[in-house]
């Protein structure tokens, strides 16, 4: 890929209050279409907006979290343009004066740490949802319009165009999400609402992206846009400063409208809202309920706990995860407990795409399963396997170990496993003897085998060799 | 002023009839030439008011309210479908 | 009658229905008002009528603002004025049709038909709360009648139809409900044929509401400054309004100034410099805010509707092209106009610091008097087959009186104060923000001196 790639990124999550952002109605609940919608996120004549307090603290937090500056006061403007989903035909949002501004977030992308420049954050609202009936996205007779999520509160991010591979902007997106989580603003188990538009460019004109859902999808579209830019190129042709749709069901994107036919969203000042002062110690009592951040926390663990990096990379990207790491490294032995959480847990989690909060995992079968290694009961590899199960299902670890027979061969079923094996393999110890070190591997994977993998490939070594040795 | 009138007769979404837009063109220049005396007055270090008294930080509590009924969703439209409001496409 | 006799007198219920019942036929013809029937609610209001302005959202009830776009409209909530008439046991009984949306200054853009003055029904009612005004003329039983302002769309009506409106401090009544014209400039306030009933009405509406954060806490008991003496009350006379009025005008203000000063007020001149440049700063940043307001009437939802299809583009731009207006066009494209972003600096933002220089040129001369008192409007009511004549920019100029104080969002009061060409004059009462029972007292005290206006028989 070229080295003048650079993509930028505006970002939405949503923000997790209880109701939305300018009226009561909630976020949450029943989900028949237009069921949790009043006058205003109707967008009736008459209703006004009223400002949530928390959705306005949450912002602050973020832009705090991501190093920004916050104004000294602040305001919301309307941002006009048409469209069926949006029921005043303009949004809320905030434009002169965001919550933040110039912040910046380090990530960490194949062991390098990368800092990419945050422009600004603000707080706006989320139109409705489409369904278009009779065909696609632009050739549907017409279209069945939600207004559940009108009015969901919506953070946005703008960083500056520092992204340079579709690879970085999927982890700077994890990352965004991660601290999102960690501020407790933000439920990232539905990667739905993580929505992007991307600008992209590869030394020519940009193209900007709309409407990327989700972390894969995000790839997805850079990729493709990339491709065809450099594709552009290759044919000698220019690449046209547009604004394109991606469209999921093809992962590719469609020209929406060129530079000419470019929006003007005549931005006035919301007259129904009043300005809003951060005052100091409000902004310092909110700084105060920042906890410590993923890779603050990744830094102490590496430290105080004597983790690997990447150990405690895995476990600080899952806020839960993390929580539950450190109630057991309190009570258990704190390197096992990390190596289960990072090494199995993270897998199992990882494989079945779920945030550990989402999956049937606890601190409590966690414990039992620690405990089972600790005391020789099972393997780590044992282990995997049990967790493996009680991550999906609720099961009691105890009662997996059972049924599945698990137990760990040590002592003397072992040394008999060991001299089984020996005596049947006179060949290989010979190898190993005359100094070939693969034939004692080929000699403890038998040992495994023949025990069912339930015993310690560490262990069976060990014996191995000082029956070998005799 | 055509091109003026065209750009914005589109931005704000209303179609008009040829007649209305040189109407317009002629009602918008004298209009805007007149908004033009505002250019004499002196407004350098002056704060925009954007509302008439100082308002400042009122919001809400975060706190769930009651929705409207379903017959009152849609009692103003003829354009339901099973439960969603019917729009034209987006083309 | 006074508010505080008209609290405690009984309504007649029965001949204000039959009343209303034979009277409505001729407040129809006059295009006045429609109808809604006449309920009565317990409260200590006693079934007072209230008849509200066609911008004003009352649950289930036809509210139009005045266009065709919304016709048919019934709005599935109350406003919040309109749940405390309701509340306090008021009853509404009419809408009156105004100008499209609040658009203009004669209530010739209706879409409902034209008001006419029952002073003379050739004459226009004034606007844009020109129904409103010309109901509370021709009505002759007991009401309150609520109009809005954005650029003086109480005052003026009031004056051209010879009552008494009251425009109260941005914020002291709850916007809820109220249908958008701009909402940095638009207050509810009522109209009726005496000081005391609007001071009454005040207070019926008024008050902080968690519905419309731009509301603010008011006194209330604006009817306690009734009957109050007015002497050593420092009254202004802005110089350049009595330079812009017609000289008939400035004469029968200046009488009721005289009045006023003969109970004890003293008077002095005083100079508003930002007058002349109030009017194109509200018609910069009026528009501006409804082309935004107006956005959301587009054939979906609510209001007048296709079955939606093809493009929304042409959708939209279609029901858009047939539902408004020419003057709505007209605002609606000036409006997208000046906020467009190579002109948002030059229009836009110019006005709103020009707004700032207007707001402090009042408060440096309510540091020097109590409140002001000039001509509400420059001319009497003029004759609508005139009117319909004039170019925008001269309608506009209707306003030129009423749009500095608007746009300060300053209480202002129209009473009723003598006639020139048989056509009724408004003495004009400004006060500083909040000093509503300034204006009332005032304004009180100069009506019970004029005494009963002689109102022409409908
Ligand atoms: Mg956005
Ligand atoms: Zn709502």
């Amino acid at each position: 890929m070229s080295e003048e790639i650079k993509i930028g990124l505006e970002t939405h999550l949503q923000l997790l209050t209880d109701s939305k952002l300018f009226c009561g109605c909630p976020t949450t609940g029943e989900d028949n279409p237009n069921s949790r919608v009043c006058p205003t996120c109707l967008g009736m004549p008459g209703a006004r907006p009223r400002l949530n307090k928390r959705a306005v603290e949450m912002g602050i937090k973020v832009a705090l979290a991501l190093g920004c500056e916050t104004p000294e006061e602040m305001n919301f403007s309307r941002k006009t343009y048409f469209y069926p989903d949006m029921p005043k035909n303009f949004q809320i949002t905030q434009f002169s004066v965001p919550v933040g501004k110039n912040g910046e977030v380090t990530m960490e992308l194949d062991g390098k740490e990368k800092t990419v420049r945050i422009k600004r954050v603000h707080i706006e609202e989320d139109p409705g949802k489409t369904k278009h009936v009779g065909g696609a996205v632009t050739s549907s007779d017409y279209v069945l319009v939600d207004y559940n999520r009108s009015g969901i509160p919506l953070c946005e991010i703008v960083t500056e165009p520092d992204l340079k591979s579709p690879e970085e902007a999927r982890a700077f997106l994890r990352k965004l999400a991660d601290i999102f989580e960690y501020l407790e603003v933000y439920d990232s188990s539905d990667e739905g609402t993580i929505r992007s538009d991307a600008n992209v460019s590869t030394g020519g004109e940009r193209a900007e992206v709309k409407n990327i859902t989700g972390f894969k999808d995000t790839e997805k579209a850079l990729r493709y846009e990339i491709r065809r830019q450099e594709n552009l190129k290759k044919r000698g042709r220019e690449v046209e400063r547009e604004t394109r749709a991606y469209d999921d069901s093809s992962g590719t994107t469609k020209s929406l409208r060129t530079k000419e036919e470019e929006a003007d969203y005549g931005y006035i000042f919301e007259p129904d809202l009043t300005k809003i002062e951060i005052r100091s110690d409000w902004k310092e009592r909110l700084g105060e309920e920042i906890p410590e951040l993923p890779h603050e926390k990744k830094k102490r663990y590496v430290k105080e706990h004597g983790l690997s990096k990447e150990m405690a990379a895995a476990i600080c990207s899952d806020f839960d995860l993390a929580k539950c790491f450190e109630a057991l490294a309190k009570e258990k032995d704190t390197k096992l407990v990390g190596n289960i959480l990072s090494g199995p847990v993270k897998k199992v989690l990882n494989y079945n795409e779920i945030r550990f909060k989402e999956s049937e995992l606890n601190r409590e079968k966690l414990r039992k399963v620690v405990e089972m290694v600790e005391s020789d009961e099972i393997t780590e590899r044992n282990a995997e396997m049990i967790i493996r199960d009680i991550a999906v299902e609720d099961k009691d670890p105890e009662k997996v170990k059972e049924e599945k027979g698990f137990g760990k061969v040590t002592g003397d079923k072992l040394e008999g496993t060991v001299e089984e094996v020996v005596k049947a393999n006179k060949e290989a110890v010979k190898d190993y003897k005359q100094g070939k070190d693969e034939a004692l591997n080929h000699l403890v994977g038998q040992i495994m085998k023949k025990s069912g993998g339930n015993a310690d490939p560490q262990d069976a070594r060990k014996l191995l060799m000082e029956r070998i040795e005799e | 002023m055509k091109e003026e009138v065209e750009r914005v007769s589109s931005l704000a979404s209303i179609r008009l009839s040829k007649e209305e837009k040189e109407g317009l063109e002629e009602d918008m220049e004298n209009i805007l030439d007149w908004f033009s005396r505002l250019d004499e007055i002196e407004t350098e270090d002056l704060e925009p008011a954007f509302h008439p008294i100082e308002l400042k930080n009122e919001m809400r509590e975060d706190e769930v309210e009651e929705t409207l009924d379903e017959d009152e969703v849609f009692q103003n439209t003829e354009n339901e479908e099973e439960g969603f409001f019917k729009g034209p496409s987006i083309g | 009658m006074s508010a505080r006799e008209f609290i405690r007198s009984e309504v007649d219920h029965e001949k204000f229905k039959e009343e209303l019942e034979a009277g409505t036929e001729k407040l129809r013809e006059l295009d006045l008002i429609r109808s809604l029937g006449y309920e009565t609610n317990d409260g200590k209001l006693n079934g007072l009528p209230f008849a509200l302005k066609d911008a004003i959202c009352s649950k289930d009830d036809p509210t139009y603002a005045g266009s065709k776009i919304l016709e048919g409209y019934k709005p599935p909530f109350d406003s919040t004025v309109a749940r405390r008439i309701k509340e306090k046991g008021g009853a509404i009984f009419a809408k009156t049709h105004q100008d499209e949306f609040g658009f203009g200054t004669a209530s010739i853009t209706c879409a409902f038909g034209t008001p006419k003055n029952p002073w003379d029904e050739e004459r226009c009612c004034g606007g844009s709360s020109g129904g409103a005004a010309g109901l509370t003329a021709a009505l002759d039983l007991p009401h309150i009648s609520l109009g809005e302002s954005t650029g003086g769309s109480i005052s003026e009506p009031a004056a051209f139809s010879g009552v008494v409106g009251l425009t109260p401090t941005y914020g002291v009544v709850s916007r809820y409900g109220l249908i958008n014209f701009a909402n940095s400039l638009d207050k509810i306030g009522p109209m009726a044929r005496n000081v005391g009933d609007v001071a009454l009405g005040l207070e019926v509406i008024s008050g902080k509401d968690k519905k419309d954060q731009t509301t603010v806490e008011s006194e209330g008991n604006y009817t306690e400054v009734l009957n109050k003496d007015i002497s050593g009350m420092k009254i202004g006379l802005p110089k350049q309004y009595f330079d812009i009025a017609e000289e008939g005008v400035s004469e029968a203000v200046m009488e009721a100034v005289d009045v006023m000063e003969d109970l004890g007020a003293e008077v002095k001149k005083v100079e508003l410099e930002m007058t002349e440049a109030a009017l194109p700063t509200y018609y910069i940043i009026a528009p501006s805010e409804a082309s935004t307001n107006l956005a959301k009437y587009c054939g979906m939802r609510y209001g007048m509707e296709e079955e939606p299809e093809g493009d929304f583009r042409k959708y939209f731009s279609k029901i858009r092209g047939e539902g408004f207006g020419e003057e709505a066009k007209r605002r609606v494209m000036l409006g997208t106009y000046t906020r467009m972003a190579g002109y948002r600096d030059k229009y836009y933002l110019k006005a709103l610091k020009v707004r700032r220089k207007i707001i402090n040129d009042f408060k440096k001369a309510f540091k020097e008097v109590d409140v002001l008192a000039a001509p509400t409007a420059p001319m009497v009511a003029p004759k609508i087959k005139e009117v319909k004549k004039m170019d925008p920019v001269e309608l506009y100029k209707l306003d030129k009186l009423t749009a500095p104080v608007n746009l300060a969002g300053m209480p202002q009061l129209n009473v009723p104060c003598g006639f020139h060409n048989d056509m009724p004059v408004g003495l004009h009462l400004l006060g500083d923000h909040f000093d509503e029972k300034k204006i009332l007292k005032a304004g009180h005290s100069y009506e019970k001196k004029r005494g009963e206006l002689d109102y022409p028989e409908v």
